[in-house]
């Protein structure tokens, strides 16, 4: 190793340190400032629910009416009933972000992960929940009944803020 | 004793004086044993402990990288956000000051810590990543490990470093092609757009060549273009990849096909000024112009989908790999460059190994498959090594013949 020049080396680290908090900084930025919706969640096989320390989520509107192809960047409006969120009105997805914001407050920024006839599976970035260890198997004994709390900003990126279980 | 960045500076020039033929390869190595960089006659003993030393060091260093974040991930609870913060900010100062502390005494140590600290900050983002619930296998925290990593291999002329920063972005995009489903359906196009990462990356070592920063960085580009560019190679020579090329291309977004496109364009480009760049010299044109060959040739097997069954595909792409085992050895016979006569006689005798196993499954009780396929390997590796010595003892003689 030889540094070339000891202010470039600092700098580097000074920005790669930057960039860590820069990124956290953002995150909890979004967290705090987004517009809070409930999801609902969906039962999946359990083999594939916890893996390791983190929880493998599918959300009721992670399967929607649409045409789009498969990779393809898609916008959900989405609908209050109850204390929970869904698919708003027809048609359930839309190419741009505005023309989504034409029918709800709520869009959310999905990607097309399977596209087959009249309907897609769309994944909007929330679909991991990671847990202490140990813990997964708690929450796949309750598995089905979930609720999860979400974060979603001007553009319509997602976060999760929390895990709803039954009891809590 | 003469500091780091002249000692790795010098190594570079040696290579470059002696692919072209300033110097033979004995006086390159008595050059670099000179400075302690190779070893001359009775001094092979030392190399080697400073080699075993560098293995340890950088196993140390991983060592110590992964106990650190397994420490931090396992106490994950405990903490708030902000002491977690601050416990990745602190390890991955520690590590980088640790380097900069031993860089004159213990250049091997010193090095090592940079590995660590790469480590760390990649450690870092995915643990923050962890922290917001990031989805599993988003592609942009590899993409933000490579920025941190690319810039850091520069700062510190750190080689180790360079390879992580290449893999996070060869992962990168993956995990793009991934989203958009392209490993699902047509791995055609996945192999297409890895040839462009390897011929391209092949064009960027020769440019680094030519610039005295860049030029430590030539060789584990060159390795990592090479390697990408022949094991996609050793992929497509399967019949099976005959079913996923051609009309399933169609159901990807455009933006993927445009894509790739953009990838082979660049890789094109770079080719072009790479050879315009040396004056269109011989080892240049052999090199970039038979990796785009190469390149081209499976293109057009895997976008045209010329054959209606895999027979011929088949036939094809492994007289194809074949031709290009022979392009690697004979290039890395009349350059000097071991790497491709090594590459070359790896993919020859992966090739090997898969077609009998393709011929021999079907046809025999799968016992004697395994003894022939152990048979094969003790034969044929022994076999093979023999003839990467000759090879490699060849290539030293074209050397030095030509400067004599």
């Amino acid at each position: 190793m030889s540094v070339r020049r000891p202010i470039v080396f600092w700098l580097v680290v000074a920005a790669q340190i930057l960039g860590i908090l820069a990124f956290a900084g953002w995150k909890e930025m979004s967290l705090r400032s987004g517009q809070e919706v409930v999801l609902e969640t969906v039962p999946v096989d359990p083999r594939d629910v916890f893996r390791g320390d983190y929880v493998v989520l599918r959300y009721r509107i992670s399967e929607v009416d649409c045409s789009a192809a498969q990779g393809a960047v898609v916008y959900v409006p989405l609908q209050r009933t109850g204390d929970v969120w869904g698919v708003g009105r027809y048609p359930p997805t839309s190419l741009t972000y505005e023309d989504a914001a034409e029918r709800s407050d709520v869009v959310l920024r999905g990607q097309v992960t399977r596209s087959g006839g009249a309907t897609c599976d769309v994944a909007y970035g929330i679909e991991s929940y990671f847990v202490p260890e140990g813990t997964g198997r708690e929450i796949e004994r309750v598995w089905g009944v979930l609720k999860v709390r979400v974060s979603v900003d001007g553009s319509g990126n997602a976060m999760i803020r929390e895990l709803i279980l039954p009891d809590s | 004793m003469p500091d780091e960045a002249f000692r790795s500076q010098l190594q570079a020039e040696v290579e470059a004086w002696g692919r072209d033929g300033i110097v033979n390869a004995g006086t390159a190595r008595r050059i670099l044993a000179r400075y302690g960089l190779a070893p001359g006659e009775g001094e092979s003993g030392a190399a080697e402990r400073g080699r075993l030393s560098s293995v340890i060091a950088i196993m140390g260093a991983v060592l110590v990288g992964l106990g650190a974040i397994l420490f931090v991930a396992s106490n994950w609870q405990q903490l708030d956000r902000v002491a977690r913060l601050a416990v990745l900010a602190g390890a991955l100062l520690a590590a980088y000051i640790a380097s900069a502390v031993a860089r004159h005494d213990h250049p091997r140590a010193a090095a090592a810590l940079v590995l660590a600290g790469t480590g760390i900050f990649g450690a870092s983002v995915f643990l923050v990543g962890q922290m917001y619930h990031v989805r599993i296998g988003e592609p942009t925290l590899m993409l933000f490990w490579a920025a941190g990593a690319l810039p850091m291999a520069y700062a510190a002329t750190s080689r180790p470093s360079l390879l992580v920063a290449l893999a996070s972005v060869l992962s990168w995009y993956g995990l793009v092609l991934a989203d958009a489903g392209a490993w699902r359906g047509p791995h055609g196009l996945v192999a297409v757009a890895y040839l462009a990462w390897g011929v391209g990356l092949v064009g960027v070592a020769t440019i680094q060549e030519t610039f005295a920063p860049t030029r430590p960085f030539a060789l584990a580009t060159r390795s990592v273009g090479l390697a990408v560019t022949l094991l996609v190679l050793f992929v497509l020579s399967f019949a099976e990849m005959w079913r996923s090329a051609g009309s399933t291309l169609t159901v990807l977004p455009d933006w993927v096909a445009l894509s790739v496109a953009a990838l082979f364009g660049l890789a094109a480009a770079i080719g072009a000024v790479v050879l315009w760049g040396t004056g269109w010299s011989r080892p240049a044109v052999a090199e970039i112009g038979g990796l785009m060959l190469v390149a081209v040739a499976l293109d057009a097997l895997i976008l045209l989908h010329p054959f209606a069954a895999p027979e011929p595909y088949a036939l094809i792409v492994n007289l194809v790999a074949a031709a290009t085992v022979l392009w690697a050895v004979l290039l890395g016979i009349s350059t000097g460059r071991e790497s491709f006569v090594n590459a070359g006689l790896v993919l020859f005798g992966a090739l090997v190994v898969a077609r009998y196993f393709d011929f021999a499954w079907a046809l025999f009780d799968r016992s004697l498959v395994f003894i022939g396929a152990g048979l094969l390997l003790l034969g044929g590796g022994l076999a093979l090594e023999r003839s990467r010595r000759l090879l490699l003892a060849r290539a030293r003689r074209v050397e030095v013949s030509d400067v004599g």
